[in-house]
């Protein structure tokens, strides 16, 4: 029956327009690794007073991966409307708070960057976000990251296969913040769960 | 999990313009009308401010302007045994949407980029918002022909930025209320 349907838009590999200093690169590479291994450090080095973090689970379909954890937090606002209190709670500011919660998810193992078939990060520099030494503009990274992890929780004593996506936004680092100093930060990180596995990721 | 470093008129805010700009993107989408007047290409403030053009990156190509993206759409409704348009769906699973800049000021009036007048930095305040919004959900290509319809999950990424013709306005909720600065498309 192929030619009998609209037809879906070619798909091409990661495309990252991150700069001469390959910022995005370096940091996905140091980021997936650490997520995996040791979260409270990962907070502690890139993440400051000021950074977001939120989940969103998108649990609509096949019901193959336990939702429980996620749940809770999920910030899904087209869900539960922007006036619902939830979408602020679940909102978390800070280095420390979204360490504290990064405890309660599920451990993960993400496939290796060696493997870039496993992978699709789209990323790009824009302009306009806030200087923060309080003048003028500065360049933001926006890091797009398509995959997938394999997952563990310990709680419902499951293990399976979760499908992704997590969009970062990266910008120059606070003057004031404390060692170790990364020239950047994370001002954002939202990420999605599906509960869909996909037939094949485009290598 | 309370924090009162959150603001929660401009956590508000963002909710209100990404819930604004999601239903109308993908009702144009899905009823194959044109998007393009939702970038900041076509926009006088950021034309004149000398804005770069939108960055859209659809599924790991970069696109060059608004009208090539419609036109791709265009040619992701052609049934190729045909020759006929067909109905490409898009239906939004769930939306994400963070501030990345509370203070968003590039080619806004004279008098906003002053900052002088309290009230009016106090009034616009949700109106000055740089915001990144991740969208979920599922693409059915065509329904009405033969056999089951192939399915994709889209992943969307749009930074949001304020349109300056409605900063005066603080009633105005319509989708232009803020304008499509990035674009990152994925489906698969």
């Amino acid at each position: 029956l192929k030619g009998m349907h609209p037809t879906p838009l070619p798909q091409f590999p990661s495309n990252l327009r991150d700069g001469e200093a390959n910022v995005a690169s370096i940091f996905v590479q140091v980021f997936f690794p650490m997520f995996d291994t040791d979260r409270a450090r990962l907070a502690a080095e890139f993440y400051d007073d000021d950074s977001w973090f939120s989940i969103q689970a998108i649990a609509n379909s096949g019901r193959n991966l336990p939702w429980k954890t996620y749940l809770k937090y999920s910030r899904n606002v087209h869900k539960l409307g922007e006036k619902n209190p939830a979408t602020v709670q679940r909102l978390f500011t800070g280095g420390n708070l979204i360490a504290d919660m990064w405890k309660a998810l599920p451990s993960t193992r993400h496939p290796s960057m060696e493997n870039p078939g496993a992978w699709l990060i789209d990323c790009h520099t824009f302009p306009n976000l806030a200087d923060p030494t309080g003048h003028g503009f500065a360049t933001g990274l926006l890091i797009t990251v398509n995959g997938q992890f394999e997952e563990s929780d310990t709680t419902e004593n499951l293990y399976g296969k979760r499908t992704f996506t997590r969009t970062f936004i990266l910008g120059p680092s606070k003057p004031s913040n404390p060692p170790p100093v990364h020239p950047y930060r994370v001002i954002s990180d939202q990420l999605t769960l599906h509960d869909w596995t996909p037939a094949e990721l485009p290598a | 999990m309370a924090n009162i470093t959150k603001d929660e008129a401009i956590i508000r805010s963002s909710g209100e313009a990404a819930r604004a700009f999601t239903d109308w993107y993908y009702t144009q989408l899905t009823d194959g009308k044109p998007i393009t007047s939702a970038y900041v290409n076509s926009n006088a403030k950021y034309l004149a401010a000398s804005h770069p053009p939108a960055d859209i990156c659809i599924n790991g190509t970069v696109v060059a302007t608004p009208e090539e993206w419609d036109a791709l759409l265009e040619q992701q409704r052609l049934i190729p045994f045909t020759g006929s348009k067909g109905k490409v769906k898009y239906e939004v699973e769930g939306f994400d949407v963070h501030v990345i800049n509370k203070d968003y000021r590039f080619a806004a009036p004279a008098e906003i980029q002053a900052a002088t007048d309290a009230k009016l930095m106090q009034r616009t305040e949700d109106a000055r918002l740089m915001m990144v919004v991740t969208v979920a959900g599922s693409v059915v290509f065509g329904g009405k022909e033969k056999g089951t319809p192939p399915k994709q999950h889209f992943s969307d990424v749009f930074v949001l930025v304020p349109n300056w013709d409605f900063v005066t306005r603080p009633k105005f909720k319509g989708h232009k209320r803020y304008l499509v600065a990035s674009h990152t498309y994925r489906a698969y």
